[in-house]
């Protein structure tokens, strides 16, 4: 049996005396507790930063703060800071994404397959979900640590390397690793979705292959990809968003460097915004974070609702 | 209040407004400031965190004694102090009393977070005898903005053991005997690359002791850079820099290293020759931090020609008060107490982190203590060559020093020339003391 | 078939190396000395496995001579503090989420679709821009110091994720139950708490343990936003360990070992819960 959408409000109350305009009323009252929060907390410190990010202001002389309209914007644009942190951050975000949902998908794969042992392995998969961020980047720091660090003894005593190295140091490498690190940290989440579409998969669809032996590579290619598509694309708008505003790891193993090598976007507005204390700067490049991924998210929701079944 | 009678809408106004116009545009109730009223004073001190447990026994001492006055001091991590500060004071929550460091006193002085302390009563008696890098670190303007707390300067490191094993019996003097003597652990097979130099973002303080090590200098006084040709030193080191990379002696990880991780690797035994902290030395020497306990020696800077002046960066923290404190009285009593001499010596005695009294260089006791894990001679000897950095009171410092350090490094991985990238430096100075 | 089924466990084990290595570092780490902690090669097995890092967070005084010492006194403090804020947002995102996810879910209102986009588009705003301006709405709020602060902070952070989780879940629930319920006279409340969330369990857990997680690591505000060993958070605590003056691998490496536990033992816990409650969300979306 099916209530039809257009029934707005058939289980709302037993009593029909209810004036209408409550009834009408009835789904902001629902979400009024998440708006007044959000507008207390996010769309009100937005503006003030909006605003903020339209005057030349310094933490460093707070007394002055003349209006420079959209300077800091067009300053931030032909900045080669700017373009070098978005550089970093796309080639980020991109490598971090795609290696999350490669990674993500093996794990998945493996997780639901029927085999002994895997229960132990859906316990393991919430190591890496369970370490907070801040932990996560001072545990890649002593795995890589060029004098005492895990990495180096392991591959001298294989035999792979003579001596210690420093991995962080190389500027190529120093932006892999961040990306290893943070891939290892958001893999769990992404294999738990990717799981949860991989177990809601009807049998009737792998039933009909069993009778037709179709082989396992022709499965996973004929039902289950096309299947995940849709959980592959939220994974990567939600790791998108992460992976946008990742910061923890840049502070703590590379501080932006070698050079200018891992400065992200995200680390130069919390270096312009705390550390060179420019408030107005800082605002203008958060903005255009926030601009991109908001580019970037409309890109992937529009992949997804475009069979037209968003509510 | 001050901030409101110089005609401009000042900084709190500014967010003030803003938060006015925000809350009522979001329908958000606006909870009024209250002020605590207590009978006896309470006051909100806040610094970083090294050995907090120390600065909260010298408080209790201090209200033993006071029984009016409590004060509840607060540490914060000190990676993210400044952030901290600043967040506090933007915030218009500020502390009573607060640390500060030498580097960001010309800027929360203009700012207005912190007050000058020459109105207080008996503030001169405080400045006498202070050993002359820490009396120039308190002061911007003309005026003195804090007491002391401690402060340091960057000493050169060897490890005598490796040298030992190596046959070489003098430590080195200048940076070409560094270079030959690492030259000749290499080839013993004793370390890789025997020679550290902390090259990180956040590790400056080392290039600029490096600078003074050889009688260099940086900034004119009004700001403009003397590097890379007006003085010399500077190009001449970075060149000696990439010749050690290029030759391997140059740990590469250096380009990743602030004092910390340098610290560690003179710790682990894998390095022969670093900066560091000078009171650094208490935790390598220690056999239970260290794989090298005994082994590290500190000489004086090493300088490029052997006439030195072998110079370094010597830096203080002091204490100070902030323009909002209300109770000036007794946060002056607090600042006088906490800095006196008597604390310094107990302090040293803990931690072995220097202090900003000349006198106590003689003192039976700080020379039994610094015995112990170094020697009281080099302590005071490099203490007298060390100076406040040139750029301190400069507000676009800390941005100029992470691309200068970028530079550095990006010349040092041999991805620039030396000269290209302290030209870059240069030209970065230039317009960012123009923009200021 | 059998050398799929070897070539199985092998890519297993391989998963298992990957998920366990950096941690298993990691405890290694606690349970050595300092002076362990710099050997090269590193010790894989520890000559002298000590506990004294962990003991040194239960009994606080015995590590009076270390740097540290102050942290390790503060940490028990700052891990209730994390839990009580962790649960707390975990519990806000379950109710707050739940309403409005019903919302989008059941009723058809003006501006749903667009109410919906902003609650995403707010997940996209980088902290770091509005750090000082929601410094300012908080000290407004007097809310500074307090532990309420970061609740009210992290819920607004994980919120929106929530109730677009929740709602895809919501819209799987056949409308029958309801009805059924409604048929045994039951209000719309009391439909709801009988009948229709109880259907929902597993999201409003995976909701639950989602917001924990996020809340639990949380580090720059409880940071900015809260002063002194008190009332601060976990990671802030942390963080004094990997600080340049007090660097003690030990301690370092034992502090991250117990922030992982609580977390981990929740996951843990709700695991069965967690896959079907992020199912909906994945599938439909």
């Amino acid at each position: 049996m099916t209530v039809s959408q257009a029934e707005p409000f058939a289980l709302a109350n037993g009593a029909s005396g209810q004036p209408p305009i409550w009834r009408r009323l009835f789904p902001y009252w629902l979400n009024l507790p998440s708006i007044v929060i959000l507008l207390g907390l996010v769309a009100y410190p937005v503006g003030l930063s909006f605003w903020i990010s339209l005057h030349s202001m310094s933490f460093r002389r707070p007394n002055r703060f003349p209006f420079v309209g959209l300077d800091n914007y067009l300053t931030a644009l032909v900045s080669p800071e700017f373009l070098s942190g978005l550089v970093v951050t796309l080639k980020f975000s991109i490598a971090s994404v795609l290696l999350i949902v490669v990674l993500g998908l093996a794990l998945a794969l493996l997780l639901n397959v029927p085999a002994r042992g895997r229960g132990l392995l859906r316990a393991l998969i919430l190591v890496p979900w369970a370490i907070p961020p801040i932990v996560n980047a001072t545990l890649w720091q002593l795995i890589f640590d060029p004098h005492v660090g895990a990495f180096n003894g392991l591959l001298v005593q294989l035999g792979l390397i003579s001596h210690y190295q420093s991995w962080l140091t190389d500027p190529n490498l120093a932006l892999v690793i961040i990306i290893i690190a943070h891939a290892w940290n958001h893999v769990p989440l992404a294999t738990i979705i990717l799981l949860a579409a991989l177990q809601a998969i009807p049998r009737e669809l792998y039933e009909a292959a069993m009778v037709d032996r179709t082989s396992r590579w022709r499965v996973l290619r004929a039902i289950t990809l096309p299947w995940l598509l849709r959980p592959i694309m939220i994974v990567m708008i939600l790791q998108t968003m992460g992976a946008v505003k990742a910061f923890d790891l840049f502070y703590v193993l590379t501080g932006g460097g070698p050079g200018n090598s891992t400065t992200s976007l995200a680390w130069l507005t919390y270096q312009t915004t705390f550390v060179y204390l420019n408030a107005g700067m800082g605002a203008a490049y958060s903005y255009i974070i926030m601009f991109i991924t908001l580019l970037v998210a409309l890109v992937y929701l529009r992949g997804l609702y475009k069979r037209g079944d968003v509510e | 209040m001050k901030l409101f009678d110089n005609g401009a809408l000042s900084r709190r106004n500014f967010l003030r407004a803003g938060v006015a116009l925000g809350a009522a545009g979001a329908g958000l109730p606006l909870l009024g400031t209250h002020t605590a009223s207590a009978s006896s004073v309470a006051l909100d001190f806040e610094g970083w965190n090294y050995d907090p447990q120390f600065q909260n026994q010298v408080l209790a001492d201090f209200t033993a004694q006071h029984p009016g006055v409590s004060v509840n001091f607060v540490a914060e991590p000190a990676a993210q102090y400044i952030q901290k500060i600043v967040a506090r004071f933007v915030g218009n929550n500020p502390p009573d009393l607060l640390y500060v460091r030498d580097q960001t006193v010309a800027d929360w002085a203009d700012s207005e977070y912190i007050r000058p302390i020459n109105d207080l009563p008996g503030w001169e008696e405080h400045i006498k005898g202070l050993i002359p890098f820490h009396l120039s670190g308190l002061q911007y303007n003309g005026k003195v903005w804090g007491l002391p707390y401690y402060g340091d300067h960057i000493a050169y490191i060897y490890n005598a053991d490796i040298l030992k094993k190596a046959g070489i019996s003098t430590p080195p003097v200048t940076w070409s005997d560094i270079a030959d003597q690492a030259l000749a652990i290499k080839k013993a097979g004793l370390l890789e690359h025997p020679v550290m130099f902390p090259l990180k973002n956040n590790a400056g303080l080392h290039w600029w002791s490096a600078v003074y090590g050889s009688g260099g200098s940086i900034f004119a006084a009004d700001g403009s850079p003397k590097f890379p040709d007006e003085d010399p030193v500077s190009l001449q080191l970075l060149e000696w820099l990439v010749k050690a990379a290029q030759d391997g002696i140059l740990d590469p990880t250096s380009v990743q290293m602030g004092t910390a991780e340098g610290r560690l690797a003179l710790a682990s035994g894998q390095i022969a020759f670093g900066s560091s902290a000078r009171y650094d030395l208490k935790v390598i020497n220690d056999p239970k931090t260290s794989k090298v306990p005994g082994q590290a020696k500190q000489v004086l800077f090493p300088s490029l020609t052997a006439s030195g002046p072998h110079g370094t960066v010597g830096w203080t923290q002091m204490f100070s008060i902030s323009s909002d404190a209300k109770n000036l009285d007794e946060a002056w009593q607090v600042l006088q107490y906490i800095s006196s001499l008597e604390v310094a010596k107990r302090y040293y005695l803990k931690n072995g982190v220097g202090y900003a009294y000349e006198s106590l260089d003689h003192d039976p006791d700080i020379i039994a203590e610094t015995s112990r894990w170094s020697d009281q001679a080099m302590f005071a000897k490099q203490g007298e060559l060390a100076k406040a950095r040139e750029y301190i009171t400069f507000s676009w410092a800390a941005e100029w020093e992470d691309f200068h350090m970028q530079q550095l490094q990006q010349a040092v991985v041999g991805r620039m020339a030396a000269r290209d990238a302290l030209q870059a430096s240069a030209d970065k100075a230039v317009q960012l003391k123009k923009s200021a | 078939m059998k050398i799929g089924g070897i070539a199985i466990y092998v890519f297993m084990l391989l998963a298992a190396l990957y998920l366990l290595a950096p941690v298993a570092w990691m405890f290694l780490l606690s349970i050595m000395t300092q002076s362990e902690a710099l050997s090269v090669p590193p010790h894989w097995i520890p000559h002298a496995a000590t506990f004294d890092n962990y003991a040194a967070f239960f009994n606080p005084s015995a590590r009076q001579a270390t740097m540290g010492a102050d942290a390790i006194a503060a940490m028990p403090r700052a891990m209730l503090n994390s839990l009580i804020v962790g649960l707390s947002v975990a519990v806000a995102n379950i109710v707050l989420g739940s309403m409005a996810a019903y919302s989008f879910a059941r009723l058809r209102f003006r501006g749903s679709g667009v109410l919906m986009l902003a609650y995403l588009v707010s997940r996209m705003i980088p902290a770091i821009g509005i750090m000082i301006p929601l410094y300012v709405v908080l000290q407004k709020l007097g809310l500074l110091n307090n532990i309420f602060s970061l609740i009210l902070v992290e819920t607004t952070e994980t919120l929106p994720f929530s109730i677009w989780l929740l709602a895809g879940y919501f819209r799987t629930i056949p409308r029958d139950i309801e009805e059924a319920a409604r048929i045994d006279r039951c209000n719309w409340l009391q439909a709801m708490l009988k009948v229709f969330l109880p259907a929902a369990t597993p999201c409003l857990i995976a909701t639950g343990v989602f917001g924990f997680m996020s809340s639990w690591g949380s580090f720059l505000y409880p940071l900015l936003f809260t002063s002194g060993t008190g009332n601060t958070t976990m990671p802030v605590i942390i963080s004094n360990f990997a600080t340049d003056i007090n660097a003690d691998y030990g301690l370092l490496a034992t502090s991250g070992m117990l922030a992982v536990i609580p977390p981990f033992v929740l996951a843990f816990w709700f695991q069965r819960w967690i896959v079907s409650g992020f199912t909906a969300g994945a599938v439909k979306g």
